[in-house]
C-alpha cells in the first residue's frame, strides 16, 4: 500500500509553538496564590532519621507548612518512597518539603529545621556490600528489584575469584535453557572477559518541576511527563487518589530519556502539599536535586562466557550481572540484558545470572534501550573477537546469529512478533559500504588510523493498552487521542499520521 | 550583568560558556550556597540545597523589612516595551522576566550559566538570564524569545528554518538556541558552519539535535 503521509516529510504542528517560546513546560504553569516550595534533602549517604523538628521554621512569617513522610502514602519496600521516613538512604533523598510565600523564604526557613540524625555505614560498590561484613545500603537488606523481594545476600569469600574474573556468588535470579555444558564442549572457540558499564543521569532539559492545585475534588497537577496513560494511575495512587480525581497537564515534556515513563514519586509533594495548605504549591526541582532524585541509569559489573562453532554460529552463552541498583527499587536493566543476549544472538543454550545491588547512590532508573545498551559494549567486542579468531568477516558473523521474525527471546523461549536485524545489517553495511571501507581498516594516515567497525543492539518497539480515539468533527478536522506522551520523539505525530493516512486526510487537518 | 565583549563570539572570547557567568553566580551565590540545615545535629553533617531562590510573584516578601530585600521599582526594555516592575537586589533577569513579566518562553535548565536555555539579547549580544541581575540590566535592550517574531505573528527567519530542519526535540533549550542563532546573525549574516558551531556553543541540547540546529542556523543564513 502506497502511503500519502507515513514515510513522508512532515511538521509536527507542535513545533511552532517550541520556537517560539509559545510552548508551555511545568513550571510556566501559574495559578492564583501560588506559592513555592522547596525540598529539605539528606546530607548524608546513610542514616537514621532520629528527630525531626520544624518548630521554629514555622513560627517564620511568609511559612505556611511542611510535608513530611506522615503526610504522604506509604509504600513497602523496595519501593521509592516519596519522602523519606525514619532513613535516609542516599545525598539529596528528599526528608520534608517547606511551602512559604517565596523560594527565599522556604530556604530561610529549611535552614531553622532541625533535624537528629544518626549517621550508619554506607556503600557505593555492590561487590562491598556482598562481601562477608560488607556495609547494607538499608537497615532492612542490600538486595532488591522489581520483582525481586528484599533480602539480604552475602557471598563467601571464595566467591571474589581474581581481577580476571568476576565474583559469580549466590545470585537473586537465574534462568537457563539447553544443554549450556555440551555447547561449550562443541564449541570451536570459546571466548570470557568480564565488563563494567557506566552509570550516568539521565538530567533532561527540564528538571523534574511540578505544580499543583486542588478544585472540586480533584487534583490539577501540572508535570514533566513522558507519557500520559502510563502515567496517571501511578502519579494518582502517589497522590493516594483515584485516577479518576487526578487531572494532569503535562503539554509538553523537556526531555525524559526514560525517567519520566509512569510518572515519579516526587510528583506527590507538591499535590499533597496542596492539599494540606489550600495554596497552589509550585515545587521547582533544581539542577543539583535532578541529580539525587533524577534517576541515572544503573551499572553494571558482569562476565560473559561465549561459546561458538567454526561457522561462527553462538552454541552456548553464560551471563552473569553484578547491578548497582540504588536504594530503592532501580531499574530492571540486569533482566532486560539477559532477554537480549538471548534474542539479539540467538545462542543455542544459555545460562543467567543476576543479583541486583542496592547501593547507597542516587536513584536508578531506566535509561535509553534499559539493560540492552549496556549489554552492547559487553558483548559486542567479544563478537568482533570471535570474529577474527574464526576468520569471518564481522557483519557476517552478527548475520548468522541474527534473529529473523521466528526469533526466540528470554528463558522461556517466547515469541517476537517481527525482526527484521539480518535485513538491517544487509542495509546498513550497503549503505557504508562496508565491503569498501573494510579495505581501508588499518591503514595509517599520519597520527590517525583508519578504524572500522559495526555494532547491534535492540529495544522492544510497541506496547499494547495506548489505545486511543479518533473523531471527526464538523470544521473537517481529525482529532487523534492518545496517551502516548509529548516529548522529543514526536510520537503523538508518528502515531496521528496513521489514521490522517488511512482516512485520507490532510496533515493541515489532523 | 554587562558583558564589555560584543559580537555573537562570546564563548570563544571569555573563554567558555561559563567564563562570564562565573562572578555574577558567585556573588550572587553567597546566600544561596550556604549550608541550609544550620540545626542539623550530626556527626560532621552537612546540608546542602543549593540551586534556584527567589521571591514569588506577586506575593508580598515575607522579609520586606529585612536589609537587603527591599524591592526597587526600576525601568526595563524589553521586547521594545517599557516595563516597570518591582525587583528584588538579588533578582535575576531570568526569574524578572519569568515570573514578574509573564514571559516564559526563557526557560531555566541549570541556573548555573551552563546549558544555555535562558539565553536573551542584550543590546546585540547574549547572555545568560539566569546569571544576569536585573538590577544590572536597567537603560538596555533586551529581546527574549517573544520578542523576535514579525508583525501579525510572521516567524523570525530563524525560527522558519528551526521548524524546516526541526531544530527541536523535547524543545526545552529551544528558545536559547532561537536567541543565540538570531544574535549571530544579525552580527554576522553569512557565518561559516564553523562561525555558527562557535556561536551556538553555548547552548546545551540534551536531546543532541546540534546539526539539526547548525543547519538550520545556514538556512536561516541563505547557506543551506
Amino acid at each position: 500500500m502506497a502511503y500519502k503521509l507515513i514515510g513522508q516529510n512532515f511538521a509536527p504542528h507542535d513545533v511552532v509553538a517550541k520556537v517560539t517560546g509559545r510552548a508551555k513546560y511545568a513550571e510556566d504553569f501559574r495559578a492564583e496564590g501560588m506559592v513555592f516550595c522547596k525540598l529539605l534533602t539528606s546530607p548524608m549517604p546513610h542514616a537514621k532519621i532520629r528527630n525531626i523538628d520544624a518548630s521554629d521554621a514555622l513560627k517564620m512569617p511568609g511559612v505556611f507548612g511542611i510535608l513530611t513522610a506522615d503526610d504522604v502514602p506509604q509504600f513497602p519496600p523496595p519501593q521509592t518512597p516519596i519522602l523519606a521516613k525514619d532513613e535516609v538512604f542516599y545525598v539529596g533523598e528528599p526528608i520534608l518539603a517547606l511551602a512559604a510565600a517565596d523560594e527565599t523564604t522556604a530556604a530561610d526557613a529549611l535552614e531553622k529545621v532541625k533535624i537528629d540524625f544518626e549517621q550508619l555505614p554506607h556503600v557505593l560498590d555492590p561487590l562491598d556490600s556482598l562481601y562477608p561484613g560488607g556495609p547494607n545500603a538499608r537497615s532492612n537488606g542490600n538486595v532488591a528489584a522489581a520483582q525481586i523481594n528484599l533480602q539480604t545476600v552475602k557471598w563467601q569469600a571464595g566467591d571474589f575469584g581474581d581481577d580476571k574474573t568476576l565474583p559469580m556468588g549466590k545470585p537473586a535470579e537465574t534462568w537457563s535453557y539447553g544443554d549450556l555444558d555440551a555447547g561449550f564442549k562443541a564449541s570451536k572457540l570459546v571466548i570470557e572477559e568480564s565488563f563494567v558499564t557506566a552509570g550516568y543521569s539521565h538530567h533532561s532539559m527540564e528538571p523534574r518541576t511540578a505544580m499543583a492545585h486542588w478544585q472540586g475534588g480533584k487534583c490539577f497537577l501540572y508535570g514533566s511527563n513522558q507519557s500520559h496513560t502510563a502515567a496517571v494511575p501511578n502519579i494518582a495512587r502517589y497522590i493516594g487518589i483515584e485516577p479518576k480525581d487526578l487531572v494532569f497537564i503535562a503539554e509538553y515534556c523537556g526531555g525524559g530519556f526514560g525517567s519520566k515513563i509512569p510518572g515519579y514519586p516526587i510528583m506527590a509533594v507538591p499535590a499533597l502539599l496542596s492539599k494540606k495548605l489550600s495554596r497552589p504549591v509550585m515545587m521547582r526541582i533544581t539542577r543539583i536535586e535532578e541529580y539525587s532524585i533524577g534517576t541515572a541509569r544503573p551499572t553494571f559489573q558482569g562476565h560473559a562466557k561465549l561459546g561458538f562453532r567454526e561457522d561462527g554460529k553462538l552454541l552456548a552463552a553464560d551471563l552473569y550481572i553484578v547491578q548497582e541498583n540504588g536504594p530503592h527499587i532501580g531499574g530492571g536493566d540486569f533482566r532486560s540484558a539477559g532477554n537480549a543476549l538471548s534474542f539479539v544472538y540467538q545462542p543455542d543454550a544459555m545460562r543467567f545470572r543476576a543479583i541486583p545491588v542496592l547501593t547507597n547512590t542516587p536513584l536508578r532508573g531506566p535509561q535509553r534501550g534499559p539493560g540492552e545498551n549496556q549489554l552492547v559494549p559487553a558483548i559486542e567486542p567479544l563478537i568482533d573477537k570471535a570474529a577474527r579468531q574464526l576468520g569471518i568477516d564481522r557483519v557476517q558473523i552478527r548475520k548468522i546469529n541474527a534473529p529473523d521474525s521466528n526469533g526466540k527471546i528470554g528463558a522461556d523461549r517466547g515469541p517476537v512478533t517481527s525482526a527484521f536485524m539480518k535485513e538491517a545489517l544487509d542495509k546498513g553495511a550497503t549503505m557504508f559500504n562496508w565491503e569498501e571501507k573494510k579495505r581501508r581498516s588499518g591503514q595509517k594516515n599520519g597520527n590517525k588510523v583508519i578504524g572500522i567497525g559495526v555494532g547491534q543492539g535492540y529495544h522492544s518497539a510497541g506496547s499494547n493498552g495506548f489505545d486511543g480515539l479518533v473523531r471527526i468533527t464538523p470544521d473537517g478536522k481529525l482529532h487523534v487521542h492518545t496517551g502516548v506522551g509529548n516529548l522529543g520523539t514526536y510520537s503523538h505525530s508518528a502515531t496521528a499520521r496513521v489514521p490522517a493516512d488511512l482516512l485520507n486526510v490532510a496533515w493541515e487537518n489532523v | 550583568m554587562a558583558q564589555s565583549n560584543s559580537g555573537p563570539y562570546r564563548d570563544a572570547e571569555r573563554g567558555g560558556a561559563t567564563g562570564d557567568a562565573t562572578n555574577t553566580i558567585s556573588q550572587r551565590s553567597a546566600p544561596s550556597r550556604r549550608a541550609f540545615i544550620k540545626g542539623v545535629i550530626a556527626s560532621g553533617a552537612a546540608a546542602s540545597a543549593a540551586g534556584y531562590l527567589f521571591r514569588g510573584p506577586g506575593v508580598p516578601s515575607a522579609h520586606a523589612q529585612a536589609a537587603g530585600t527591599v524591592e526597587r521599582l526600576v525601568t526595563l526594555n524589553v521586547n521594545g516595551a517599557t516595563r516597570r516592575v518591582d525587583v528584588l537586589p538579588q533578582e535575576t533577569l531570568a526569574h524578572t522576566i519569568r515570573y514578574k513579566l509573564g514571559l516564559t518562553g526563557t526557560k531555566l535548565g541549570c541556573d548555573h550559566g551552563e546549558c544555555g536555555a535562558c539565553t536573551v539579547i542584550m543590546d546585540g549580544v547574549t547572555v545568560y538570564s539566569c546569571s544576569t541581575l536585573t538590577h544590572s540590566v536597567r537603560g538596555r535592550k533586551i529581546t527574549t524569545i517573544e520578542g523576535i517574531e514579525g508583525p501579525n505573528g510572521k516567524l523570525h527567519k530563524v525560527q522558519a528554518a528551526f521548524v524546516e530542519e526541526l531544530g527541536p526535540q523535547c524543545g526545552f533549550c529551544t528558545s536559547g538556541q532561537v536567541m543565540a542563532a538570531v544574535a549571530l546573525l544579525e552580527q554576522n549574516p553569512h557565518p561559516s558552519v564553523e562561525e555558527a558551531r562557535l556561536a551556538m556553543s553555548g547552548n546545551l541540547c540534551r536531546c543532541g539535535a546540534y546539526d539539526h540546529y547548525l543547519k538550520g542556523v545556514m538556512r536561516a543564513a541563505g547557506e543551506a
